[in-house]
């Protein structure tokens, strides 16, 4: 086998591109698509909170092509409850249909399974429920002074409140602080809304009387184990298998309660059910995130450095706490990760999940950092202009510094080197930074507002068991094993359990493998998206992939390559350390025309094992296992933007990234991830909102309420990178996969800030609809006459 | 009520195939063409928003998921399968145009189309016409590059074959 053998660095094309461009990639709904499949649709429930009275299945039965009815007394199972051994997490159980309470709209009360969805859709309307509506608490401040609380077994809706460090000292410093300053924020729920809506297909295996589970799914073996724990089998009567997914952004690593229900009728039924959520289902209905509002107050010197820092936490989580993650996620990384990039010496935080009567809210990308970024760095522009120097140097004079590195932060996270200063000076540098004041005022005197926004931050990421097992879950996610094998031919497989859907693994992975091998990329397959056939891991989350699982690889290749060597040290009678690899061969380093065929070598270790001694110890398959500390990336961000003040509308003008997540192992991927994430931060604090009436009624239900940005709002997004390779992860990447959302909405809102801080206006919420700007700036000139 | 009433057979023109079926009462184009195996065709919205469900009907670009099946009947349809578009999807390739692949047949449909009536577009002309469609994971800018890309080869090519003709 010849061709070009690629490098960990190189800016390849995808080799899985193909079918994805010929339209024959098979996503979910795909599988069995000309098939006549019996599908599932769930009644649900109508208002967002009350007591269930009364299931009248009958209509429904009557409709032709309805199979079954199901209600929660015929499923009987446990439901689904993510547990923690942390004193102050209390768990609740989402049970896997409404059993006498409802708690938001659009809660599962009942299955249908008809012959197709037009069917199934068709009676589920048809069931008539009976409910006893209560008053609903739909926001933070209702939430909490609510006289009973939302979820059974809890004393309150507040759901969990910890204070975190150094409290008194904090206290103290901030009566003290030579300057005090303070700022509320508050981010709106959003929606992850891949493209791809979430399903599953679950079928009975009559021969070997297991269930065989097709899902849109990002954690393949989670799935696994909710399903076998739910039906009381071991895992190994479960396979489940993972198409093409078409984007997932945190959303699909929810083991959703339609999953289990269809699984379950499939086995209890021993046949083949099919369900799909559509758009609707999925803005109205699902799992939502970053619904946060933050109070923080800061203590700083004369010179702008900070001496300590407060933050208040309210986290909305909704009615449930979401599987696997649980409500516990976003509120304990926002106290975790508030002080960001800088050195503040004293730190403590409040923080709450509360509960209200909407969906439960999930990971989405970046989780809390993106709000804490938002909060965290309009902290540093108001302080910049409450001390009167300028807002770069305010940062400059706070950032984790090289002589700083290895940074142990206040909340006890242990900061790894990065480029946090030059990031910022080069993204100052590339946004024209020292020429802003007199282009900004000339465009002022011309009747147009502009404004520089910039964004410092880090992204924790590639992490394993040290960073997970903190949060006593019952289920700590790990590292990952990765299995790698050489058939008989020299055709290597290389078997993953993170689950790629649209990160480009299958280049990534194989990059890190062909550059030790010194093999072509087609010689190498990555197999993902089956539990029978991978190792147990943990799914595409957490920016992890390509640490953990890159980190396995890399040894799993050392692994096989000392095996490769051995052999062929045999056949060409030369001492392995004389070897190296080139072109699909070993070679001999002084001798180039002393070569063996990686292919010749693999046919002689699986067909002529007689003539090794230590046969076993050579097979060509090997395993190995993962599970670093994890690293941090880094980036500043900047954006310029035109507020028209009339109207409240945002023009993004330009949006520079600098950013470090060591070595890229392909640049091509890396700047892809990147504008992905900051177009989706970008619409964070712009446009994007999930709103419900003060009855709980979803507003958000089709896709054009739920603005998802087109190619005309975005401008061209420069990249610029820096490399500050980590020394904990094989490789030296570190993850990057989240930075877009995270850094995003805090460059374009205090670049709106700067626009509109000349009138005296300043917006601290987001989205920063047009509403909001133009009522923030009518406050602002109201204030002034 | 029932939805599950069919029209009596109806010929259908789709990817340069003739066939004739029964389409369903309640069917969209998108729904025939994905249950007679046009899986390329993705429904991310049904609601006529993201445009993964573009397809050329009568050469011009429309969401299938917005057509009654039966409004197909008799005209060509053609989805990415149907058009000729290998350089559209190496300068997809290339330049980073997809990521999870979902909205990519759609996008394809959109600039196969764009081209054939723009064939030298500049940049913000292509952004124009790219936002009709939805795409989650590039942030766009893969696509609009792919797309001037693309432009630039088949101006190539029209430039080759006039010089050839001399």
């Amino acid at each position: 086998m010849t061709g070009h053998a690629p490098r960990i660095g190189d800016p390849l094309p995808r080799v899985e591109d193909r079918p994805f461009l010929d339209g024959s990639a098979l996503y979910l709904d795909d599988l069995y698509s000309e098939d006549a499949i019996p599908e599932v649709a769930f009644v649900r429930s109508t208002i967002a909170a009350g007591h269930i009275m009364e299931i009248d299945t009958s209509g429904a039965r009557e409709l032709p092509d309805v199979f079954e009815v199901y209600t929660a007394d015929a499923l009987n199972l446990p439901g689904l409850v993510a547990t923690s051994r942390r004193p102050e997490f209390t768990p609740i159980t989402i049970p896997l249909l409404a059993t006498t309470q409802v708690r938001y709209v659009g809660e599962p009360v009942a299955a249908v399974v008809a012959r197709d969805r037009a069917s199934a859709e068709a009676a589920a309307l048809a069931v008539q429920v009976e409910y006893a509506p209560s008053h609903p608490a739909i926001d933070i401040d209702t939430a909490i002074e609510a006289g009973v609380a939302i979820n059974e077994g809890t004393i309150s809706n507040v759901l969990l409140e910890t204070r975190h460090w150094d409290v008194d000292e904090v206290s103290t410093a901030l009566v003290e602080a030579p300057v005090r300053i303070a700022l509320d924020t508050s981010a709106a729920r959003l929606a992850a809304a891949p493209l791809e809506c979430r399903g599953c297909v679950a079928q009975f295996d009559n021969g070997t009387e297991r269930l065989i589970v097709h899902a849109s799914t990002q954690v393949p073996h989670l799935l696994r184990a909710a399903i076998a724990a739910q039906l009381k089998v071991t895992e190994n009567h479960v396979r489940v298998l993972v198409p093409e997914v078409g984007g997932g952004f945190g959303l699909k690593c929810n083991i959703g309660r339609e999953e289990l229900v269809v699984s379950w009728i499939a086995w209890h039924t021993k046949s083949r059910v099919r369900w799909a959520e559509d758009r609707y289902q999925n803005l109205a209905f699902g799992f939502h995130a970053r619904e946060q509002k933050y109070s923080v107050e800061a203590a700083l010197a004369e010179d702008g450095r900070f001496l300590a820092m407060y933050a208040d936490i309210r986290s909305d989580v909704g009615a449930y706490s979401s599987y696997p993650f649980g409500y516990g996620l976003e509120p304990m990384q926002a106290a975790s990760d508030m002080t960001g990039p800088y050195k503040v010496p004293l730190y403590s935080a409040r923080s709450r999940a509360i509960a209200t009567n909407k969906p439960p809210s999930a990971p989405y990308r970046g989780v809390a950092r993106p709000n804490v970024t938002f909060t965290l760095e309009l902290l540093m522009d108001h302080a910049a202009a409450v001390v009167g120097i300028d807002r770069l140097e305010l940062r400059k004079r706070n950032l984790i510094k090289d002589d700083d590195f290895p940074y142990r932060s206040a909340t006890g996270l242990t900061y790894d080197k990065g480029s946090y200063l030059e990031a910022l000076e080069r993204c100052a540098e590339l946004l024209d930074y020292a020429a802003w004041l007199p282009i900004q005022e000339k465009a002022r005197k011309e009747g147009r507002y502009l404004g520089l926004g910039f964004s410092c931050f880090t992204e924790h990421a590639g992490y394993g068991s040290p960073v997970f097992s903190k949060r006593m879950m019952s289920m700590t996610v790990g590292g990952e094993t990765v299995r790698l094998r050489m058939d008989p031919t020299g055709g290597i497989d290389a078997m993953v359990g993170t689950l790629s859907h649209g990160q480009g693994h299958k280049t990534t992975y194989a990059q890190i493998i062909a550059d030790e091998l010194r093999v072509p990329l087609e010689s190498i397959r990555i197999i993902q998206g089956d539990t029978d056939a991978t190792p147990v891991g943990w799914g595409t989350f957490a920016s992890r992939s390509i640490s953990v699982a890159g980190g396995a690889l890399t040894l799993a290749t050392k692994r096989l390559a000392e095996r490769l060597k051995l052999i062929a040290s045999k056949v060409l009678e030369i001492d392995p350390a004389d070897l190296k690899f080139a072109d699909s061969h070993l070679v001999a380093v002084d001798e180039p025309s002393t070569a063996v065929a990686l292919a010749e070598v693999a046919r002689w270790i699986h067909y002529q094992v007689q003539d090794f001694d230590d046969a076993e110890d050579l097979r060509l398959d090997v395993e190995a296992t993962f599970d670093p500390p994890g690293a941090f990336a880094n980036a500043t961000y900047g954006a310029k933007v035109e507020v028209d003040v009339e109207t409240g509308l945002v023009d993004v003008l330009d949006f520079v990234a600098v950013e470090d997540c060591g070595q890229m192992i392909n640049p091509l991927v890396v700047d892809g991830q990147i504008r992905g994430g900051v177009v989706q931060g970008i619409a964070a604090a712009l446009w994007e909102e999930i709103v419900y009436d003060s009855e709980g009624q979803p507003k958000t239900v089709l896709a054009s309420d739920y603005l998802t940005p087109s190619a005309r709002e975005i401008p061209d997004i420069r990249i610029a990178h820096l490399s500050t390779p980590s020394d904990t992860s094989m490789t030296g990447a570190k993850g990057m996969g989240e930075g877009g959302c995270i850094g995003a909405p805090a460059a374009v809102i205090n670049a709106i800030n700067d626009a509109i801080g000349p009138i005296g206006a300043r917006v601290t919420e987001i989205p920063a609809s047009p509403v909001r700007i133009v009522r923030a700036i009518e406050s602002a000139r109201g204030s002034m006459t | 009520m029932t939805f599950s009433g069919s029209f009596q057979q109806r010929e259908f023109h789709i990817d340069g195939m003739i066939e004739t079926k029964e389409p369903r009462v309640n069917e969209t184009l998108a729904d025939y063409l994905r249950r007679t195996g046009r899986t390329s065709v993705k429904v991310g919205c049904a609601q006529g928003v993201c445009g993964s469900c573009s397809v050329l009907f009568g050469g011009d670009v429309v969401r299938s998921c917005l057509i009654l099946a039966i409004q197909a009947e008799g005209t060509p349809i053609q989805t990415v399968a149907g058009i000729e578009a290998e350089s559209l999807k190496g300068a997809f390739h290339r330049n980073g145009g997809l990521q999870c692949g979902y909205c990519t047949p759609g996008f394809l449909v959109l600039a196969h189309d764009f081209l054939e009536r723009m064939p030298d577009p500049d940049r913000e002309e292509v952004r124009e016409a790219m936002s009709a469609n939805i795409c989650r994971c590039t942030g766009y800018q893969g696509i609009i590059d792919a797309v001037m890309d693309a432009a630039k080869t088949r101006e190539v090519r029209w430039q080759e074959d006039e010089n050839s003709e001399n």
